[in-house]
């Protein structure tokens, strides 16, 4: 892909906040304590930190009765959708929406399995059901934003966004569409939170130490990442530009970054996954990470994404509990692998 | 009629295809030509509701080892393995060609990527200590996934999960990936399994049909759920013709468009379907005459088929029609991946099989599926999916490429 892309507009949330702004403030003050999850553990239930999203500033954006069938997930995605869309001006019959999710709408799925056992399978709700499928937020919003061009969601766990990002890149290409939003959402559910800790246990607590691969210090999150991603024939974007989406097999290839590259790490401390940035990261490379801002969950390269974009507009990346990068004029690297040592790069630069 | 110049058809090189019709596409191709259909209550998927209806299902003994019981996903990457191998070996791919070219992997599906497992839910709700395998299966088999991992490709993964047209569009997002030079060869196509869930919940919505199928027929009440998949080998143009690789065909379009009005059932006037088509035959250069036929969603619910059977008399006067559900049931995610095989076959042999369990025309809406074993002529023809949410797809597949 030699072509790139304009980033035109993003779309934020997570454990950190909602925006541009509260991101911006959790980088540069630090984040504030987390709250608790109650999760079962034999017949004890342990208080584990996690990092939630609030969808409740989507109603700046969409009426509240028009959102009464929307269920949390997709309120989540649309939070992401709608700033990304914010003040842009596209012809919705000429849109195309790209949703990537590692989990789904899992609120709803776990509801439609409570309807059946709690009122036996005859009298399973049916509401619940059509809801409960991975394109629910897809469907829903565009449906609230009356989103006509074509949808797509995706789910390839962890590699879902940049999947979402080459399927984007590709509709811009083809001219189907003059306009994509593009991202990703994943909520929590406390049954994902109890398989973590019957997987992780109490190294599931964090704090979250992406860059100490062989530990295990992951902390469950749940958010939302999403970009108005055009062709580049309009004025300069502010965002800058998506470059180049690639993915392969780390056992038969390894991706290549530009000499004066910077590199976002999806590292989020899953010791498996991060043996792997250990093994295949260049020497001199630079890296940073921003999973102890917005914790684990499959769709977080949203995320990086999105912060990369906000780094391209300021001309500095703002590092987590450290200086602002420069990044004026270099690529910074989006990064990727997941536990079948697959990895994924999106590229963006000014 | 001409393709557009540009149309960039890109090259259909292998098919592969698994359904309770037939363990093999030829075998599905037959039991199509035969009117036959398989079908009866599942043994496997109960349910305590009252009735018992009918499903399509595959024999375990068809998956490979360790893939028929166990989580439902896993159900689902068993068969997309056994319709991928099939693909391949119709293309003629070696393992060296899958080593040496850039393979991607786009499948659809619908319960091979849900976390619903429902056992080990009940034991989580119960406080009991449900054992992990179930997750840990979950998180190993998402279709594309498992199909890149055992056949170690190197190529972009992709799981669509658009509900029912997942398995229509996953082609269309594979032609991409061809036409942009990402990949020389991609495996496009779909899958799903039975599962107690998606039963329980499509008779939560009241469009189960206690009887066999009866697609646009005044006395349709409903579907019959179904499983297995169908994968295509997309190829591009310089790889086909450096392996000397025969052609089956062509895709030529595709089309993608959202309804933007309701989460379970489809646009009155079938807005999307109608822009999602339009979108295919523009792209493929064509115009309805030009069509042979149209493979329709056809899933025998009301109003699927009341917005089928209006939008294509309206749309493409003339042109014949036909579900060929009532042979396969609804395989949701995976059904716009072998319908897609089985357009592509009827091209081929210049002729449709009966859309079975069409009986009685509904005086609601002018369309009539062919009855009997027709025969076409022509170049292309298109194959629609709607799905939940109001999301529809459309590909227009040639014969163009045919030894």
């Amino acid at each position: 892909m030699s072509v790139r892309y304009a980033i035109r507009g993003v779309g934020l949330a997570g454990g950190f906040g909602s925006g541009e702004a509260a991101l911006l403030t959790a980088l540069r003050e630090g984040m504030p304590p987390l709250p608790t999850v109650e999760v079962r553990r034999d017949d004890q239930l342990i208080a584990v930190p996690a990092y939630l999203a609030d969808p409740t500033p989507l109603q700046d954006y969409v009426a509240r009765s028009a959102l009464r069938r929307a269920d949390r997930f997709s309120r989540l995605a649309m939070l992401g959708i709608c700033q990304a869309l914010a003040g842009a001006d596209v012809d919705r019959e000429r849109l195309g929406l790209i949703v990537g999710t590692g989990y789904g709408a899992l609120t709803t799925t776990f509801k439609f399995l409570d309807s059946v056992i709690e009122e036996g399978d005859a009298l399973a709700s049916p509401m619940t059901f059509s809801n409960s499928v991975h394109s629910a937020a897809l469907s829903n919003t565009s449906i609230c934003l009356g989103i006509r061009g074509p949808g797509l969601t995706v789910s390839q766990f962890e590699m879902s966004v940049h999947t979402a990002l080459l399927s984007a890149c590709q509709w811009l290409a083809q001219g189907v569409v003059d306009a994509v939003v593009c991202g990703g959402v994943d909520e929590y559910h406390p049954m994902v939170g109890y398989c973590r800790d019957r997987y992780f246990g109490d190294a599931n607590q964090g704090p979250v130490a992406p860059f100490d691969f062989a530990r295990q210090s992951a902390v469950v999150g749940e958010g939302v990442g999403f970009l108005l991603l055009t062709r580049d024939d309009g004025p300069r974007p502010v965002y800058g530009y998506l470059d180049a989406v690639q993915s392969g097999w780390l056992g038969a290839e390894t991706p290549n970054f530009a000499t004066d590259a910077v590199c976002i790490v999806g590292a989020d401390g899953h010791a498996q996954c991060g043996s792997a940035y250990g093994r295949h990261l260049p020497e001199g490379l630079p890296v940073t990470a921003y999973a102890p801002i917005y914790g684990s969950f499959p769709a977080s390269p949203a995320l990086d994404v999105a912060i990369a974009a906000i780094g391209l507009k300021h001309g500095k990346l703002p590092i987590y509990a450290g200086a602002d990068m420069d990044v004026a004029g270099r690529q910074i690297s989006v990064l990727k692998i997941d536990r079948d040592e697959r990895y994924a790069l999106a590229r963006v630069s000014s | 009629m001409t393709l557009r110049a540009d149309s960039q058809g890109v090259p259909i090189t292998g098919m592969g295809c698994i359904t309770a019709a037939g363990r093999t596409l030829d075998q599905n191709v037959a039991s199509l030509f035969a009117g036959t259909r398989v079908m009866a209550p599942s043994e496997r998927v109960r349910s305590s509701h009252p009735v018992r209806y009918p499903v399509f299902e595959v024999a375990d003994e068809a998956l490979p080892d360790g893939y028929a019981t166990g989580p439902e996903c896993l159900r689902c990457s068993g068969l997309a393995l056994v319709a991928a191998a099939e693909a391949i070996r119709s293309a003629g791919l070696s393992a060296t060609d899958l080593r040496r070219l850039r393979v991607g992997v786009c499948l659809g599906t619908t319960v091979g990527s849900a976390m619903n497992n429902e056992q080990f839910y009940r034991g989580f709700r119960d406080g009991e200590r449900p054992d992990m395998a179930a997750i840990t299966s979950f998180l190993h088999a998402n279709p594309s996934a498992v199909v890149a991992r055992e056949l170690r490709l190197n190529g972009p993964c992709e799981t669509v999960n658009n509900a029912c047209s997942s398995g229509t569009v996953a082609i269309g997002q594979g032609a991409e990936w061809i036409r942009a030079g990402v990949c020389d060869v991609v495996l496009a196509g779909g899958t799903d399994a039975l599962c107690r869930t998606v039963y329980n919940g499509f008779i939560s919505l009241q469009i189960m049909d206690e009887e066999p199928v009866r697609p646009f027929d005044v006395r349709r009440c409903g579907l019959n759920l179904g499983e297995g998949a169908g994968v295509l080998v997309l190829e591009s143009a310089a790889s086909q013709a450096a392996r000397g690789a025969r052609g089956l065909g062509s895709l030529v379009g595709y089309g993608n468009a959202s309804d933007a009005f309701h989460v379970s059932a489809p646009h009155p006037e079938g807005r999307g379907l109608r822009a999602a088509i339009e979108t295919a035959m523009a792209q493929a250069g064509i115009a309805g005459r030009d069509l042979a036929f149209i493979n329709a969603h056809g899933t025998g619910t009301p109003e699927n088929d009341r917005v089928e059977g209006q939008l294509y008399p309206e749309l493409l006067p003339g042109i014949p029609f036909l579900s060929t559900k009532g042979y396969t049931g609804h395989t949701l995610g995976a059904s716009g991946a072998i319908e897609a095989a089985f357009t592509l076959v009827s091209l081929q042999l210049g002729k449709l099989p009966a859309s079975i369990g069409f009986a009685e025309p509904d005086p609601a809406f002018p369309g009539r599926p062919v009855t009997a074993a027709t025969p076409v002529t022509g170049e292309v023809a298109i194959s629609t999916s709607l799905a939940f949410g109001g999301n529809n797809a459309a590909v227009v597949l040639a014969k163009r490429g045919c030894p």
